[in-house]
């Protein structure tokens, strides 16, 4: 079942890291075939448009529907699936044009929250996944960052 | 993840030791001698508007205070207008120890503050001096660790005056 309010708070540019602790898994998470899918949204409804995407590896897309594509959001060594929990890696900028890191939930005004979303499969799909963790991330205005030290 | 509402309370002409300790890891492999820090303090209860009265760093300017842009770091590049850190007549040393960062403060320290509230920021960065991505001095690799309130009030010893 996935744990829900998994909310935690950053500041405004910071790099962080998040670990999923998952407790009722039956065996290790980590075969050949296991895929691990995180994102944040771009405000605090899991409806709105990714801003950030994390994923172990490529990922088998549904074709009908269309489904959600792999975007280049990160590297694939950015998100890190161990036996009994998965870790996440968000620098302040990633390798694409639409960034994909924390600068891409840098609010206008503070605080401000995002949704955020962990997905797991054992089988490298979309349709034998589960919900892993949800919950908002919270950004507040850092004082180096408003200084403009920080970009 | 940042451990707010760090508050604390100094009585006018207080000397004092600042001392941050690291309890959850924050990046990587946890706070050490391998981080570099930086602590501000701006006037007011909140992080916007006014610029910094007090500030510390570990590192020379060399070293840590300069804004790094490096274009050729993709996943980490730093906006090459950002502002440099620059001394100012309230600069002061930080030093990171095993799971601490450590900031002393005296009374010349505080000596243009009134009496009143001030948001306090500490900042924890990665320096890695061996090879693979150079993280030495790029404020975009940073997090903030620590942030609150310090509350100055006015001393009866400092008014009648016997300090």
């Amino acid at each position: 079942m996935p744990a829900e309010n998994q909310n935690f708070t950053i500041h405004d540019l910071d790099e962080f890291q998040v670990r999923f602790n998952v407790t009722d898994a039956v065996g290790s998470l980590v075969s050949t075939n296991s895929r691990a899918w995180w994102g944040v949204s771009s405000d605090d409804s899991p409806t709105s448009t990714l801003v950030i995407q994390r994923s172990n590896a490529a990922w088998a897309v549904i074709t009908s529907p269309a489904g959600l594509s792999n975007v280049n959001f990160g590297d694939v060594s950015e998100l890190n699936i161990q036996p009994t929990f998965i870790d996440v890696l968000v620098k302040l900028r990633e390798i694409n044009s639409t960034e994909g890191g924390s600068i891409s939930i840098s609010p206008t005004t503070f605080p401000d929250t995002f949704y955020h979303e962990c997905i797991f499969s054992y089988a490298n799909n979309q349709t034998d996944s589960v919900g892993i963790a949800t919950g908002e991330i919270t950004v507040l205005q850092s004082l180096f960052t408003e200084s403009n030290y920080r970009k | 993840m940042p451990q707010l509402n760090q508050d604390f309370t100094r009585l006018e002409h207080d000397s004092f030791v600042l001392q941050f300790t690291a309890v959850d890891g924050t990046l990587n492999d946890g706070i050490g001698p391998e981080y570099a820090a930086w602590w501000g303090l701006v006037a007011g209860s909140s992080p916007a508007g006014t610029p910094l009265l007090l500030q510390a760093w570990t590192n020379d300017l060399a070293a840590f205070g300069i804004d790094a842009y490096d274009a050729s770091d993709t996943h980490c590049s730093v906006n090459n207008t950002a502002n440099e850190l620059v001394p100012n007549a309230g600069q002061i040393n930080a030093a990171v120890g095993a799971s601490t960062v450590t900031i002393q403060l005296n009374y010349t320290n505080f000596s243009p503050l009134n009496d009143g509230d001030y948001y306090h920021e500490l900042v924890l960065m990665k320096v890695l001096a061996s090879a693979g991505p150079i993280y030495t001095a790029q404020q975009c690799r940073s997090h903030v660790a620590a942030t609150g309130i310090l509350t100055i009030k006015e001393s009866s010893f400092t008014n009648k005056p016997y300090r």
